[in-house]
């Protein structure tokens, strides 16, 4: 299976594909981020879609929203990257009651402890996100340390796209947002999105996988 | 378009022109804001650059620098005499993390300023402003007819 066909748009069939692969993942990774809050988390219908020319929509805010990014490159057999957006205050909040300190925000990623606990949040939540498409693909998958990142949306996403944009040139993003809410489902506390970004290699190893080439 | 405040939103990809209001690049990381002033007509025109390089079929020019360069300098030469002088106002190129992302060891904000800074000195601009590099993102507004530009960081330098 081909996964472009003209005009450098994602064949439907492998964008469903990759959308059931987003939502194996998301699945697991907010199932994570769940258990260490014990609070309700809903997740909307993944898309996959070719990095069009308007990156600026993608995340859904005004450009200059500033969010925490967590972002983690693709290594080995799988190239690419991983990128988790989260709500600032969220995880200001989530860290205070892991650290039993309250950051304030410039410290939240200047701090060490601080920096530690959101590293091995993010740990959790892309391992998790990645061991769940590695037990469905059969690939073992490996990733590189976290980096995280407070700062505008708009450049924070901008910046894995366009490193990629240097070698290859359609990158494909499979986009999930998710909701954090209280236990009883009613109060918002976050809006949160992971997007992976597989280079076209890795697309059609994960098709490959899948039997699907 | 301008909106309110005659701001003129210039998003990732995209050249605008204007000789009055407010051009305004938002959330620039480590692509470019660049702003090339007309300084006798007062025309102007800004970029928001997402890569250093075009591939050879092109879909936007405003994407890359050298043919937003090429597409801005035809516009604003095209109404030029042979004395009139350019300026250029140039923002952006962060490490928008710390530890990089890099592929061959180049990092993305650092080319794409070096690919600017040559251009600009290939056509011989001289340039009136520049803040490189860092590692936050910038919104930046260019005021035309006050020649002036201001910068918004999102998040406080550490």
């Amino acid at each position: 299976m081909k996964a472009f066909i003209f005009n450098n748009s994602l064949d439907p069939e492998v964008a469903d594909v990759l959308c059931e692969i987003g939502n194996v993942g998301v699945g697991q990774a907010t199932t994570a981020l769940g258990n260490m809050l014990g609070e309700c988390i809903t997740i909307e219908t993944p898309q996959a879609f070719c990095m069009s020319d308007d990156i600026s929509e993608l995340s859904g805010l005004a450009p200059d929203t500033i969010v925490m990014g967590i972002l983690m490159k693709l290594a080995q057999n799988l190239g690419g990257a991983v990128m988790i957006l989260l709500n600032k205050d969220f995880m200001s909040d989530l860290i205070g009651k892991l650290t039993g300190t309250h950051y304030p925000d410039e410290e939240l990623i200047n701090n060490e402890d601080s920096l530690s606990a959101i590293q091995e949040v993010a740990n959790i939540m892309a391992s998790s996100y990645m061991n769940a498409i590695g037990a469905y693909t059969g690939l073992r998958i490996y990733m590189t340390p976290v980096m995280v990142g407070i700062d505008m949306v708009g450049a924070l996403i901008a910046y894995p796209l366009a490193q990629m944009s240097l070698s290859k040139e359609n990158i494909i993003c499979i986009d999930t947002s998710f909701e954090v809410k209280d236990s009883e489902n009613k109060i918002k506390k976050c809006d949160g999105r992971i997007i992976m970004m597989p280079d076209n290699n890795s697309v059609d190893i994960l098709l490959q996988a899948l039997d699907l080439n | 378009m301008a909106g309110k405040d005659n701001t003129i939103l210039v998003r990732i990809g995209e050249i605008a022109y204007a000789r009055k209001g407010c051009l305004t690049c938002l959330a620039i990381g480590s692509c470019i804001a660049l702003a090339l002033l007309n300084e006798r007509t007062g025309q102007a025109a800004m970029a928001h650059i997402f890569l250093p390089q075009a591939p050879a079929k092109p879909v936007s020019s405003g994407k890359y620098a050298d043919t937003a360069v090429i597409e801005m300098l035809q516009h604003l030469r095209g109404q030029l005499k042979p004395s009139d002088c350019l300026g250029a106002y140039v923002v952006g190129g962060a490490r928008m993390f710390p530890q990089g992302f890099c592929v061959d060891g180049s990092d993305i904000g650092q080319l794409n300023s070096k690919a600017v800074l040559s251009l600009l000195d290939e056509y011989q601009i001289p340039i009136r402003f520049s803040d490189l590099g860092g590692t936050k993102a910038r919104n930046v507004h260019f005021q035309v007819q006050e020649r002036s530009i201001k910068i918004k960081l999102g998040t406080k330098q550490p």
